[in-house]
């Protein structure tokens, strides 16, 4: 199997590189397609799942007190 | 996360210490441990999953002895079994060491590190440190006895999708939307405190009462769900054993068959009601305008009689004579004359073609009613008759079920009896338990309903007051992220779903002989398998074992993807070895190479425990380009030989005997094959 860039790789792993890729394009085009509006809301969104994952990574998981404040101040400080 | 070694100390078969690597590279990353019944395959896999949760496989017996009995008689009261894993470069690729000791009475130590340079420091949160990387509701999936196979349910329970979920990395997402949710609730609450509105602040306490209740009754339904699976598979030992008995095994088969026949009779009763439905639905409005339509065909007949309708007479030619000035009786029509403004009124009955039309409409429409009114009757009749025997037959084999436990009961052998009993009993506790999640899954149901409701009160009622406009934009900013949030969560999930049946038909296309294919329920994640005509293949025949071993590969190998394709709305999804125990012995022979094949394919790390009856020149040849690691659990008894057979393996042209007789005492041990 090739990839759009014309790389070969066998088997299954050509199978998930090819859909990676597909899936990267469809992502840009998805992108691409949206109003401003919404890239800003769609930005903020992975932003605010990052902090999610900050405030819960293993070892050191905020208590839910501390992880509301702060998504609520996270929401107030955005404009979208 | 990649295992890179294990030390075992005196962990039931296992005298002594042993230390073990297993394979952990890209390419050779498969490890096989070959061992005979009763050498220690279990034990080794259990001493796996018991030092990462502190629990053991189901169907793990003895779970209170764990210290090897030599060691024991010559004073030693503790066992341990330590685990050096690395986690994935993509997270880190930290290395860290856990340790968990116990006594035959309780756990007595557990201690996670963090390996840096060879140098071990104590994580202070270890337990929560194992449990993020490695969720216990996931164990099951990763850390397989593979015997028990046939107990993995795919029809789609709260638990399997939930556990599903968390393996695709879908639970950082819930987790958000959980919190933003709460997030709303206080803004709710502030809203309803500045305008200081009574019916504001009712609603918004009636949604915060809900709140506090719903995630109990979820935790319910999933301790329950989990009650289901374990008696299911209870359930299931239960039956197998009793198939064994030779005096029980024709009951137990009938038995079976019966149920099964009477699964398919309930899906073709549900399917015919849904048919009797569907035609009451479609012939509903024939049947009422029946009676209308029949009093207008008798007019039209009537008038047809007389003459009338359609007219004798066409508009043409009306408008002939007043053109012409002249009947066709030959007399003079003349303008504005007596005769012209009768002839004029008769338009107004002639018959034209849009009248002639409308009448064959009419009469279309009328004869269409009828017929759909004539073949209601029949079309009912032949659903309720089918309806009727499917009733008949169900009630035919549930005296059949009857009368089998009957016979079975009154077999004289007390182990038969007792399984019997016990069978019975856990359908009981089954049926109870189905009872109460039902109940739970109804106060859920109740409760989300409510809670949409109380918003939308909410919503309008807020709409009329005058709101600080901070709090507004604040609310209504967070009410616009939840739903982006949760559409987006919505299309992430349906693209791995559709991603995983893609994967499994390719895996089924692969291997299986025949023609199927599998289908992921969007809503439910039910797994089904399908032949050729779309009707839907046992989980129990060997296809669908396959599709089980399929299943499990597909998911763990899109976990391990899912980190390469860097998908920001996810967070890191379950990568872990897959260590299964007795992998192909639940397998039809014909396809335990392909499936040995997909599973080193698809997985970063595979640990197999095999037996020499399910070893053979096609699984060998399969893996052969995988394996990194290879040891013999060697089963030393302390007795003579005396008529035992002493049982080899042939690798690479080798023979490795398998078990030995006339050792000072009984233990397993490892030898690595090089």
């Amino acid at each position: 199997m090739t990839t759009s860039s014309g790389k070969k790789v066998p088997g299954l792993d050509a199978f998930f590189s090819e859909l990676a890729e597909i899936g990267e394009e469809v992502d840009a085009e998805k992108r691409a397609a949206m109003k401003p509006t919404d890239q800003r809301l769609d930005d903020v969104a992975r932003e605010i799942l990052r902090l999610q994952r900050d405030m819960t990574v293993p070892g050191s998981p905020s208590s839910e007190g501390v992880r509301l404040e702060r998504l609520m101040r996270f929401i107030e400080e955005r404009e979208f | 996360m990649r295992l890179l070694s294990i030390e075992l100390c005196d962990f039931r078969s296992f005298f002594g210490t042993h230390s073990l690597e297993f394979a952990a590279d890209d390419e050779r990353r498969v490890t096989i441990f070959h061992g005979e019944n009763g050498a220690g395959k279990t034990n080794l896999l259990n001493a796996v999953h018991w030092c990462v949760t502190g629990k053991f496989t189901p169907r793990f017996q003895d779970q209170q002895l764990l210290v090897n009995k030599e060691a024991f008689k010559q004073g030693r009261r503790e066992c341990f079994v330590e685990l050096v894993f690395r986690e994935e470069a993509e997270a880190g690729g930290k290395v860290y060491r856990v340790r968990r000791s116990a006594s035959n009475e309780r756990q007595t130590d557990f201690d996670v590190f963090q390996v840096v340079q060879g140098n071990s420091t104590v994580m202070p949160k270890g337990e929560s440190l194992l449990r993020r990387l490695l969720p216990p509701g996931l164990i099951s999936w990763f850390f397989f006895d593979a015997e028990a196979i046939g107990a993995l349910e795919l029809s789609g329970s709260e638990s399997f999708k939930q556990d599903l979920r968390k393996t695709l990395g879908f639970d950082l997402v819930d987790a958000l939307l959980r919190d933003l949710d709460a997030v709303q609730s206080r803004r709710r609450r502030e809203v309803a405190a500045q305008t200081n509105d009574r019916d504001l602040l009712a609603i918004e306490t009636d949604i915060e009462n809900i709140d506090r209740v719903l995630p109990g009754h979820y935790a319910d339904a999933a301790l329950l769900d989990r009650d289901k699976q374990r008696l299911s598979a209870e359930l299931e030992r239960v039956r197998t054993e009793l198939a064994k008995k030779p005096q029980a095994e024709p009951l137990e088969k009938s038995r079976r068959s019966i149920e099964s026949r009477i699964v398919k009779l309930d899906e073709e009763k549900k399917l015919q009601s849904a048919r009797a439905a569907q035609i009451v639905g479609a012939s509903a409005p024939a049947l009422i305008l029946l009676e209308m339509t029949q009093q207008l065909e008798g007019k039209l007949e009537e008038q047809e009689v007389k003459g009338r309708l359609p007219s004798p007479y066409s508009d043409q030619l009306v408008k002939d004579i007043l053109g012409e000035k002249m009947c066709v009786c030959g007399r003079p029509v003349n303008e504005g004359s007596p005769e012209a403004h009768k002839i004029q009124d008769l338009m107004k009955f002639a018959s034209t073609g849009v009248l002639n039309q409308r009448i064959g409409d009419v009469r279309y429409l009328i004869r269409d009613i009828e017929k759909q009114s004539r073949g209601f009757p029949i079309d009912i009749q032949t659903v309720r008759s089918r309806i009727s025997e499917i009733d008949n037959e169900l009630g035919r084999l549930e005296e059949e079920l009857k009368e089998i436990t009957r016979d079975l009961q009154g077999i004289k052998m007390d182990e038969i009896q007792a399984l019997e009993r016990q069978r019975i009993d856990l359908v009981r506790e089954y049926e109870k338990v189905l009872l109460k999640a039902g109940g739970v899954l109804q106060l859920i149901d109740t409760g989300e309903r409510r809670k949409k409701e109380l918003k939308a009160r909410y919503d309008a009622t807020a709409k009329k007051l005058s709101v600080n406009a901070r709090l507004k934009t604040e609310l209504d900013k967070t009410t616009r992220l939840i739903d982006y949030i949760r559409r987006s969560a919505a299309a992430q999930e349906q693209q791995a779903l559709m991603l995983l049946s893609h994967e499994l038909n390719i895996v089924l296309k692969r291997y299986l002989t025949k023609d199927y294919n599998a289908k992921v329920d969007a809503k439910t994640y039910a797994v089904q398998l399908l032949d050729q005509d779309g009707q839907k293949v046992g989980h129990s025949t060997g296809e669908g074992q396959v599709l089980k071993f399929a299943f499990i590969a597909a998911v763990v190998a899109m976990a391990a993807k899912k980190t390469q394709q860097k998908i920001q709305w996810l967070s890191e999804p379950t990568v872990a070895p897959l260590v299964l125990d007795a992998p192909f012995s639940a397998l039809d022979p014909v396809y335990q190479g392909s499936v040995a094949k997909n599973l080193a394919a698809q997985t970063t790390q595979l640990v197999l425990m095999i037996s020499s009856a399910a070893w053979g020149e096609t699984v060998e040849s399969a893996l052969r380009s995988y394996v990194g690691k290879r040891y013999l659990i060697v089963s030393k008894e302390s007795g003579p030989q005396g008529d035992k057979p002493i049982k080899s393996l042939v690798l690479n042209g080798k023979e490795h005997v398998l078990n030995e007789y006339g050792a000072p005492h009984a233990e397993s041990v490892f030898e690595e094959v090089v």
